[in-house]
């Protein structure tokens, strides 16, 4: 049984649940439309991010700043959706904050069975990340922080499977 | 019911198998499963083809999951249908969903049986909102039966016959034995 600082019912089910729900969804709008297949995933995403903070929020009451939100995320939310923390966290103080997944679960399963995984299309690592980036969004928006929030795996220090969300604040942070 | 020297306890297979695999808070994918069958209901203009695109992402799943079932329940092949309806409702659904099913009206004519869901976590705290009437809200539960079972070479229908959450009484699955799928010799030319 897994404890969480946020005191949810104790009922659980097997992860690959959720994670097999996650791919086929992503494989589906790949398939079936796939110019906005990143924008539904994000969609789904957000609504998950901003349903999960009204559960959060419940038990914990408000976050006195952006950067304790996100760090909320990096620990708590990450663990209790992907099952480890963000590795690294940075931020410039001014209204941007960097998540550094260094196994983001999503690219993992994917270049670890991408051997095996027959049929085209094999989703992008974009579309793979969406549910992520809709997913912190979601949670922030909801706290009343509109943000943006982008995935980017194409830097020269960034390889798959690790993963950098940068999220951009709408307006400064108290 | 098939007699032998001893009989398998499923419910007892399933809960050790339940206590082994790695878990995620229910809630989440009850969030999750609710915010993909939302968009799908915008996509779709028709709640048919809602219940469709279900069942055929469930059908994907199925296709995926029976490795892990089988690995981890270490069942062999079930000896007639009414001990793949006892796997499925004891060992399956508890493996993965942490639920167990019950297994109802078997028809040893008809070669089909009823899945009665005490608890489903895909539903939990769902409301359907009124436009949805013949929304099989959890129709992905079909589409992973029909998967699951064609890789074990087993044709099956299933269906939803009732739905807690369109008011019935109970939910459940009705699961109809169709054919044994011939395993394809594949022409060899490698």
């Amino acid at each position: 049984m897994q404890a969480t600082q946020s005191g949810w019912k104790a009922k659980e089910v097997h992860e690959s649940c959720f994670e097999l729900l996650h791919i086929e969804t992503v494989l589906h709008y790949a398939l079936t439309s796939p110019e906005d297949c990143s924008a539904k995933l994000e969609k789904i995403g957000y609504s998950v991010g901003s349903r999960l903070v009204e559960r959060y929020t419940r038990e914990r009451g408000r976050f006195s700043d952006s950067l304790e939100m996100v760090k909320f995320i990096c620990k708590e939310i990450w663990t209790d959706v992907f099952k480890k923390q963000v590795d690294n966290l940075k931020t410039n103080h001014k209204g941007i904050f960097v998540l550094n997944d260094a196994k983001y679960r999503a690219l993992n399963k994917i270049s670890a069975s991408s051997a095996t995984q027959s049929p085209p299309p094999v989703p992008s690592p974009a579309q793979l990340t969406a549910f992520g980036c809709g997913l912190i969004k979601g949670v922030l928006c909801s706290m009343g922080m509109p943000c943006e929030v982008s995935a980017d795996f194409s830097s020269p220090n960034v390889q798959l499977p690790a993963c950098n969300f940068t999220i951009k604040m709408e307006k400064d942070p108290r | 019911m098939a007699a032998s020297a001893a009989p398998k306890n499923y419910s007892r297979i399933g809960d050790n198998a339940f206590k082994d695999v790695e878990k995620i808070n229910s809630e989440l994918f009850t969030l999750t499963y609710g915010a993909i069958v939302t968009q799908l209901m915008k996509d779709y203009e028709d709640v048919e083809a809602v219940n469709t695109q279900l069942e055929k992402m469930g059908y994907n799943i199925g296709v995926r999951i029976i490795e892990e079932f089988l690995a981890r329940s270490g069942l062999g092949r079930c000896s007639d249908f009414r001990e793949t309806s006892e796997v499925l409702a004891k060992v399956g659904l508890k493996m993965f969903l942490g639920i167990t099913a019950q297994v109802q009206n078997f028809d040893s004519t008809k070669n089909e049986f009823s899945l009665i869901l005490d608890e489903n976590p895909l539903a939990e705290f769902v409301e359907l909102p009124e436009n949805c009437g013949n929304l099989w809200y959890s129709n992905v539960l079909c589409g992973v039966i029909k998967g699951a079972l064609e890789m074990v070479q087993m044709k099956v229908d299933a269906k939803f016959v009732k739905c807690a959450l369109r008011g019935d009484d109970q939910t459940e699955i009705k699961v109809t034995f169709i054919s044994i799928i011939e395993e394809e010799v594949p022409v060899g030319d490698d």
